[in-house]
């Protein structure tokens, strides 16, 4: 009975340890891709400004060819 | 009998635990063979729709070059693999020509992609590896898109800058000649201020552009897809 106990525990102790190892590295994609999509975020802000500004010059520069 | 039921619970037990494991094992096997088919299964897919690009007109030659120029080695096979994915997505939405795909479908991944967090969605036929190093592809492609932008528009700085000089000469011109009003001048001074202003505002926003798109540069490199666990 105890040798049975001790197998059950052994193959589950390995069930869960494959489980983890999975799991983990799920963890470490998502994360991975949190911290890309963080970073295309600042990117999108950027360029959004500059494209904002760029526009505004545009306006006022067009401005001037009546000078 | 008792006996018998604990063998046969012990019998059940590893069927269920080998099961797993077996299944784990053969998992990663599968995996393997599947990337395998995968890989070779996109290559001749590329293939096919380069044949197809070839025969279409300027739209799809233009789509073909970009392609080709992006396709180099794994990420490559990843992004067409991120492709092909959006692309049956969108087939099963509505039948689409192959001439459609391409640059639009690209597009449409990557709005897809930016609208919230990623990795809770379907991924496709993309492992969550594979998702991962597309979407690092993407946002590498960006930065170079943005950096790309921030030089256009330095350029775009100093020709204003030029032309500002220019409509200031022109108006010392004129006051000097006393040929138009001074109100009319004033408001044409009023005009070279605010246009130097916006200079000074977009070559400010470049700087600080440029500074963030140097850190996220290196954030970016910094950024690995995780090796596989076994």
């Amino acid at each position: 009975m105890k040798q049975i106990t001790l197998l059950a525990g052994l193959f589950l102790l390995v069930g869960i340890i494959s489980c983890r190892d999975t799991k983990k590295e799920q963890q470490e994609i998502d994360q991975m891709i949190e911290q890309v999509e963080t970073i295309e975020k600042q990117i999108e802000e950027t360029a959004t400004e500059v494209d904002q500004k760029a526009e505004e010059l545009q306006e006022a520069l067009k401005a001037l060819d009546s000078i | 009998m008792r006996r018998f039921t604990y063998i046969m619970g012990l019998a059940m037990l590893m069927m269920l635990m080998s099961g797993s494991t077996v299944f784990a094992q053969g998992k990663s096997q599968d995996k393997k063979n599947q990337a395998k088919a995968k890989k070779e299964k996109v290559s001749s897919d590329i293939e096919a729709v380069e044949d197809e690009v070839e025969d279409d007109g300027n739209k799809v030659e233009k789509t073909k070059e970009k392609a080709d120029g992006k396709v180099k080695g794994k990420s490559a096979e990843i992004k067409g693999k991120g492709e092909k994915t959006m692309k049956e997505k969108k087939n099963k939405l509505e039948p689409v020509d192959e001439d459609d795909m391409g640059e639009e479908i690209s597009k449409e991944v990557r709005e897809k992609s930016n609208k919230g967090n990623a990795y809770g969605k379907n991924k496709g036929d993309m492992s969550g590896r594979e998702f991962g190093q597309y979407r690092a592809e993407l946002a590498k492609e960006k930065l170079t898109d943005a950096e790309a932008k921030l030089s256009k528009n330095e350029e775009a700085v100093k020709e204003g800058r030029i032309r500002v000089k220019d409509a200031k000469e022109e108006v010392r011109k004129q006051r000097e000649e006393g040929s138009v009003d001074d109100e009319i001048l004033k408001q044409k001074e009023e005009k070279i201020k605010k246009a130097e202003e916006k200079l000074d505002e977009l070559e400010e926003v470049i700087q600080r552009g440029k500074e963030r798109i140097k850190k996220q540069s290196e954030e970016m490199k910094k950024v690995t897809v995780p090796e596989s666990g076994s």
